[in-house]
């Protein structure tokens, strides 16, 4: 049985203009000229909601991240600045700096969206009129978007939003944007020369320089991690997702375990999930728990690694579950293959200890709601403990 | 490179049962797969998972790496510090390593986690591991085009090929065996001297594949040993 899709199209609102067909960079939205029928394909769509904020009519309906909800959440938090941001951006030290010297940062709302191309200019202007001072929206460098064109559309719809408001008199920095994008960093100090990286580096960003030490080209490096999970002496990090970083937050869990066993929850689930494969509410940041499960996330499954793993059990979690994105979505072409390789020689490794049925790879997309929700009960049941 | 292949955890728990405080210490130098910081504590935490799954909860497991096992004097330098309270100790490097912290730390016993397996070279698709190289001390390497004909042809003739070619393939079926040395598949390798004559005739050097070879001298690759640098 097939769950709902979490995206529709209301066909008694559709003007018919077919912006979305023509905007779709997943070619999954079809406009057939003779039946005036506008279809969907969900098994190309990917989520993204590039054509919900185009939509002049708002007859697509996406579950995820309402604009209603959005607004709810940021009035809510009564603040002055509203830093909007990709999930695959990141706010440098420089920009954090410039954030504090504007007394930004003791004051401000973040919201973190997969792709800020789904929010439409109307949200913000809502934001604006409930008091919102400053916005500062923080895309994906221009060929870094996942989505293909996400970062592109929401630039110049946001520089288009800028002329309308500087016509009513509010200045430039009401709405401002820095574009940022994950990276991965070196540290030459560690780094062993072994060449792991180079080789499965989906960009070819890193190479192997004399004196043998592995060498980043950061306009080319997309920020997908896989090259973390490759690397055998902790040599390369992950900006925003550090080894160190992930290791303490699995560790700040240790509470939540007992408490969670003391309550006489099941088995303790680690999911560590893609970034592009669930999309939690607007609030979360990178960890949050439900029940007995506790999700981390990662910027993509092939990121994954043994020391992540062999921790999260390490620290009191009876099973760890990989959420991946489906084959053919992955959106650095086949993190989730590598990802599968990862779990396949740490389950043989496992094994030995008789773990093995501790650690899963599931593979899930948001475009079916529940989808995730039966993989972890489906994982859940398969653990005795 | 020096291959090595993990050895199964129950052999490792086996060694380590026993003791309460163990060391794992990476080898950043030459063993493939790379052993590095990351590997040690992956097999740290291994270790005490499974050690805590056979009854023992008292074992704990620290990780560091040295960039080579097999120098002693950056084994005592960078490793003596650490070593406070240590009953123990894993390596992760190969056998070279394993035995030059014998030798630098004669009071603490240290076991081998991996078996070293031959020297040779990794193909990056698909993670197979080719034997390159039996350090025969007298490398031929120049007179056949750079093709080993003591690693690649299982009699390790000087002057081949011998009457087992047939159409340029080996008539010893090429065995691949797992850990345990079970077969798992045999394929047809290509004849080393086949190779090597095809090598030659196209850097038009075929007179030295006419070149008579004597026997090898074999007193220089009999274990154990020794080299004297003057």
């Amino acid at each position: 049985m097939l769950n709902e899709r979490s995206v529709k199209i209301r066909d008694e609102y559709c003007s018919r203009c077919i912006i979305c067909s023509s905007i779709c960079p997943f070619e999954a939205i079809s406009f057939n000229r003779e039946s005036g029928e506008v279809a969907l394909d969900i098994e190309k769509c990917q989520v993204c909601g590039i054509c919900f904020s185009a939509c002049p009519s708002s007859s697509i309906e996406i579950a995820y991240y309402k604009v209603a909800l959005l607004s709810e959440h940021v009035e809510k938090m009564r603040k002055n600045n509203l830093v909007l941001m990709c999930r695959g951006a990141i706010i440098r030290p420089e920009l954090r700096e410039s954030l504090r010297k504007n007394g930004a940062l003791d004051d401000w709302a973040q919201l973190y969206v997969p792709c800020v191309s789904r929010i439409p200019p109307e949200f913000l202007l809502k934001v604006i009129e409930a008091g919102v001072k400053r916005i500062l929206i923080i895309p994906c460098e221009d060929n870094k978007c996942r989505f293909k064109v996400g970062s592109n559309i929401s630039v110049s719809r946001f520089l288009l939003l800028q002329k309308l408001l500087s016509q009513i008199g509010l200045n430039s920095d009401a709405l401002s944007f820095v574009r940022s994008s994950i990276k991965a960093y070196i540290n030459k100090y560690r780094c062993i020369g072994c060449g792991n990286c180079a080789y499965t580096c989906p960009n070819s960003a890193i190479k192997i320089m004399p004196p043998g030490v592995a060498q980043l080209d950061e306009a080319s490096c997309s920020g997908c991690g896989a090259c973390v999970a490759v690397c055998p002496s902790l040599a390369i990090n992950l900006e925003g997702f550090e080894n160190n970083l992930i290791l303490e937050t699995i560790s700040k869990h240790r509470s939540f375990i007992s408490e969670a066993k003391s309550r006489g929850y099941g088995p303790m689930i680690a999911v560590f999930y893609c970034q592009w494969a669930n999309f939690p509410t607007p609030d979360t940041h990178r960890s949050y728990v439900r029940e007995n499960i506790a999700f981390f996330e990662i910027p993509c499954s092939s990121m994954i690694n043994p020391l992540y793993v062999l921790h999260a059990f390490s620290e009191g979690f009876d099973g760890v579950l990989i959420l991946a994105c489906k084959k053919g979505e992955c959106k650095f072409e086949r993190g989730n293959e590598l990802a599968e390789r990862h779990i396949i020689a740490l389950k043989s490794l496992l094994r030995q200890v008789n773990l093995e049925n501790r650690l899963e790879i599931c593979f899930a997309s948001p475009k079916y709601l529940g989808e995730i929700d039966d993989q972890i009960k489906l994982f859940m049941s398969k653990i005795h403990l | 490179m020096i291959i090595v292949k993990e050895k199964p955890l129950n052999e490792i728990l086996g060694f380590l049962l026993p003791y309460e405080s163990v060391l794992v210490v990476g080898c950043d130098g030459c063993t493939q797969p790379p052993r590095g910081l990351r590997e040690a504590m992956t097999y740290a935490m291994l270790i005490e998972m499974g050690a805590k799954l056979k009854g023992k909860t008292n074992l704990k497991c620290r990780a560091t790496t040295i960039p080579m096992q097999c120098d002693n004097h950056i084994c005592s330098t960078t490793l003596t510090p650490q070593l406070e309270g240590i009953n123990a100790i894993l390596s992760l490097a190969c056998g070279v390593g394993v035995q030059t912290l014998v030798e630098v730390f004669p009071e603490i016993p240290v076991y081998p986690g991996q078996n070293t397996v031959f020297i040779g070279s990794q193909e990056r698709e698909g993670g197979i591991m080719h034997e390159k190289c039996k350090a025969c001390g007298e490398c031929l390497l120049g007179e056949t085009g750079g093709i080993c004909p003591i690693t690649n042809c299982p009699k390790g003739i000087l002057n081949g090929p011998c009457g087992g070619c047939v159409d340029g393939k080996c008539e010893v079926p090429f065995e691949v065996r797992d850990e345990t040395g079970k077969v798992i598949k045999t394929i047809a390798k290509d004849c080393a001297w086949y190779l090597i004559y095809q090598r030659l005739k196209k850097l038009n050097r075929l007179d030295l594949f006419r070149k008579y070879r004597p026997p090898r001298n074999r007193v220089i690759s009999s274990s154990p040993r020794l080299l004297e640098v003057v």
